[in-house]
């Protein structure tokens, strides 16, 4: 009978988690830098706000700093579009 | 997006090597740079204008951080650190516009080997980035062993317990080199194909923007890493300092 087929099949149908994988990749990968670019914003705002002329000073270190959190984020991407390509 | 692949595809083969779309991004980039300087440095005149005169304040923007880290060293590494951050910066730029794109409602042109998209931006494919973290890599290593000898370098790459630590620390830099450019590039490059998809007109233009700036802050970040990290493997070796850089 058609259904008990279909039922067979069904079975025989390994699930595959990779999708799950890839998206638990870059959701829990982003948590850590999402933190570390708000602490970094964070406390230039508070040094911009004690010190408005030390903005031009702060605004390359900040940038560049921001690129490294924002890196291992990055990295749990790549991860992510690894798994995505696969399975 | 569909047409999309993570792994460069062939445009055409050159004596049996592949040449993929990135590969030819590169290329163009360099042609590109190497245009620019011809004209730039055509007619040189004392005090410069035009071209000149803002290629100048270029190269003197990059020659600024290289003495100010490393002194009057600095201006040896100017070369690679300003070549690095002048060829990703216009292959980053580059790589935004529509002919770069990649996707097959963008692109689909047969006469490539695989059959899709002849241009992607340059910095979107690992080999690409992973090349120049190699020549980082091994510049800084030969830097370091020309100027503290080999002995050191082995005392240095063996520092421990555990002695493997610092040898991880060393193979860490190049591949997270590599993988911050490649994945940030290529994160804008789905980024731009899936947002022009979505909503063709204007709001891809805002996503350009983001890019031109992601651009720009990558191709610094990999500059300055590289200054960092020669401007660190030149300092000649005393204890003191080699506690202060761990």
């Amino acid at each position: 009978m058609e259904l008990a087929q279909l039922a067979v099949q069904a079975q025989q149908v390994q699930p595959s988690f990779t999708p799950l994988a890839a998206g638990l990749a870059i959701g829990l990968g982003a948590i850590g830098p999402g933190i570390g670019v708000g602490l970094g914003v964070a406390k230039a705002m508070e040094a911009i706000g004690r010190n408005p002329e030390a903005t031009g000073t702060l605004f390359l270190p900040l940038i560049i700093g921001l690129a490294f959190a924002e890196a291992i984020a990055i990295y749990a991407l790549i991860i992510a579009f690894l798994l995505f390509g696969r399975a | 997006m569909e047409g999309f692949h993570l792994q460069a595809p062939v445009v055409f083969y050159l004596a049996g090597i592949p040449v993929t779309n990135t590969i030819l991004a590169a290329w163009l980039a360099m042609a590109v740079l190497i245009v620019v300087s011809l004209l730039a440095t055509r007619n040189m005149k004392l005090i410069p204008s035009g071209l000149q005169n803002f290629m100048e304040f270029a190269v003197e923007a990059l020659l600024s951080p290289c003495e100010q880290f490393a002194g009057a060293r600095g201006r040896s590494f100017l070369p690679l650190v300003g070549t690095l951050f002048f060829f990703i910066v216009t292959a980053n730029w580059m790589g935004i516009l529509p002919l770069w794109a990649e996707s097959d409602w963008v692109h689909h042109v047969e006469w490539t080997a695989e059959h899709t998209a002849p241009l992607r931006s340059a910095n979107s494919d690992l080999n690409v980035t992973a090349a120049m973290a190699v020549i980082v890599f091994l510049w800084v290593h030969a830097s370091f062993i020309r100027t503290n000898g080999l002995w050191a370098w082995i005392k240095h790459l063996t520092w421990g317990p555990p002695p493997v630590l610092e040898l991880i620390s060393e193979i860490a830099r190049p591949v997270s080199l590599a993988l911050r450019l490649f994945g940030n590039i290529l994160a804008g490059e789905v980024l731009l194909l899936v947002m022009s998809g979505l909503v063709p007109f204007a709001v891809p233009a805002l996503f350009m923007g983001f890019e031109l700036f992601v651009g720009i802050v990558q191709a610094l970040i990999f500059a300055i890493l590289t200054l960092a990290f020669l401007s660190l493997a030149t300092t000649s070796h005393g204890e003191e300092e080699h506690a202060a850089a761990h």
